[in-house]
């Protein structure tokens, strides 16, 4: 790729200036070579648009710099300690699940995962058929999604399930699986509409999850606030 | 990498020494707990993400194949687990937040330093949750927890060059942001 060090032109062009201001953070970080840091500055010296967006990015920093962050006192660590110390014997007691999800939430929220699975068949309809290779493909993952879903309780409640996969088609499945309350319904919904409305980006996520451990986050990245406002209202109507 | 004093502790505390965890927690919960802060912008959530980061910890920790740092490992579930929690807040409170959103941008016409000041403090927080989760932990280890671009992509997965564009990304969705507080002393 190439850097602003590189670009040999004199003249303020629009791709000097462009590549000038995104090396802005990094400059005003200090973060890049000497030869690159020379070139801007010597850029910014001579260039007023350049250098009011050095002087709007610095104040911006500046400005986030008086975010306040308290410290919590002694007492605080002393009683998380505590805490933590109680929810690991609680956890190694036999009488109480690993999960941090109540037993009494899991509940009404699987028979929700399973409206959740009917309402992906729904969308999904006419069924498509069983991927030919060994990728997975959407149906694989709402037939697998299905089988699980009677032995969700102990299988997949436990969140490091999520946070740590197995095996990379693990992660959708348990995602679904292990939902706990109502906000994470709609968020798994969310992801039935998305894949209604656009079922190549879903392929694609799909396709990602055979190399990645966390692709559920890469096409929740991608929603907009539009589509929230959307299903909330769908789901409204479908859970409320 | 095995021989280093953290792995020292982890081999210990593998061993049944309990102890070892707890120097562990003492070295690392304060980091933990700002990461948490700074992603999520509440102390009663990020103390109880920490709470929960360690308990997991505790429970994992049998599965450390000791081929990154400690803290590399304990960070990654930290912004995970805020990930998580800061979808979960989303999409309970999404119709809120835009009406929060609504009401400050309704404000701006308000005259005065003192509440513009007062301002500020809301306006920041709310720049900073609405960064997309991952962008906003990105920024919150490197700017306030500074850790190296490095660090942040091996916490996070993804390479430095990602991480660095997602940070200079950040900076600049603030910016447009905050940008009506660029004057204000």
């Amino acid at each position: 790729m190439k850097t602003f060090a590189d670009h040999t032109e004199r003249r303020h062009s629009r791709t000097s200036c462009r590549l000038v201001q995104a090396a802005l953070v990094e400059y005003l970080e200090g973060q890049l070579p000497a030869g690159e840091r020379d070139s801007i500055a010597a850029h910014l010296k001579s260039c007023p648009r350049c250098a009011a967006e050095r002087i709007s990015l610095q104040k911006t920093l500046t400005i986030m710099s008086r975010r306040e962050f308290p410290e919590p006192d002694e007492r605080f660590w002393m009683e998380l300690k505590g805490r933590v110390r109680e929810g690991i014997r609680d956890d190694r007691a036999p009488s109480r699940r690993s999960s941090p999800v109540p037993a009494r939430a899991w509940a009404p929220a699987a028979v929700a995962a399973a409206m959740v699975v009917f309402v992906f068949l729904w969308w999904a309809q006419p069924p498509l058929p069983p991927a030919p290779g060994p990728r997975p493909t959407l149906s694989h993952l709402e037939l697998e999604g299905r089988q699980s879903l009677k032995a969700l309780g102990d299988t997949y409640q436990d969140s490091e399930a999520i946070l740590f996969p197995d095996s990379p088609g693990d992660s959708l499945v348990s995602l679904l699986a292990a939902l706990p309350r109502p906000s994470e319904i709609l968020e798994q919904a969310l992801l039935g509409v998305k894949m209604a409305e656009e079922p190549d980006l879903w392929e694609s996520v799909i396709e990602e999850e055979t190399h990645s451990e966390r692709p559920v986050d890469a096409l929740l990245e991608e929603l907009s606030e539009d589509q929230l406002r959307k299903l909330s209202v769908q789901l409204n109507r479908l859970f409320g | 990498m095995d021989t280093t004093p953290e792995n020292e502790l982890i081999h210990k505390f593998l061993e049944g020494e309990q102890w070892a965890f707890d120097r562990l927690m003492n070295q690392h919960q304060k980091k933990v707990y700002r990461i948490a802060l700074g992603m999520l912008g509440d102390h009663d959530e990020a103390a109880d993400v920490t709470q929960e980061v360690f308990i997991r910890a505790f429970r994992s920790l049998k599965n450390f194949k000791f081929e990154s740092r400690f803290s590399t490992w304990l960070h990654r579930i930290t912004v995970n687990y805020s990930i998580s929690r800061i979808r979960h807040r989303q999409i309970r409170n999404h119709l809120s937040l835009s009406e929060v959103s609504h009401r400050l941008t309704s404000n701006l016409g308000r005259p005065g330093r003192e509440l513009a000041l007062k301002d500020l403090g809301e306006e920041i927080e709310q720049a900073v949750a609405s960064l997309p989760p991952k962008q906003r932990a990105i920024f919150v280890m490197h700017y306030y927890e500074e850790l190296a671009h490095k660090e942040i992509a091996r916490i996070m997965g993804r390479s430095e060059g990602a991480i660095k564009s997602s940070y200079c990304q950040a900076v600049k969705k603030l910016r447009k942001r905050l940008n009506r507080y660029e004057d204000l002393r």
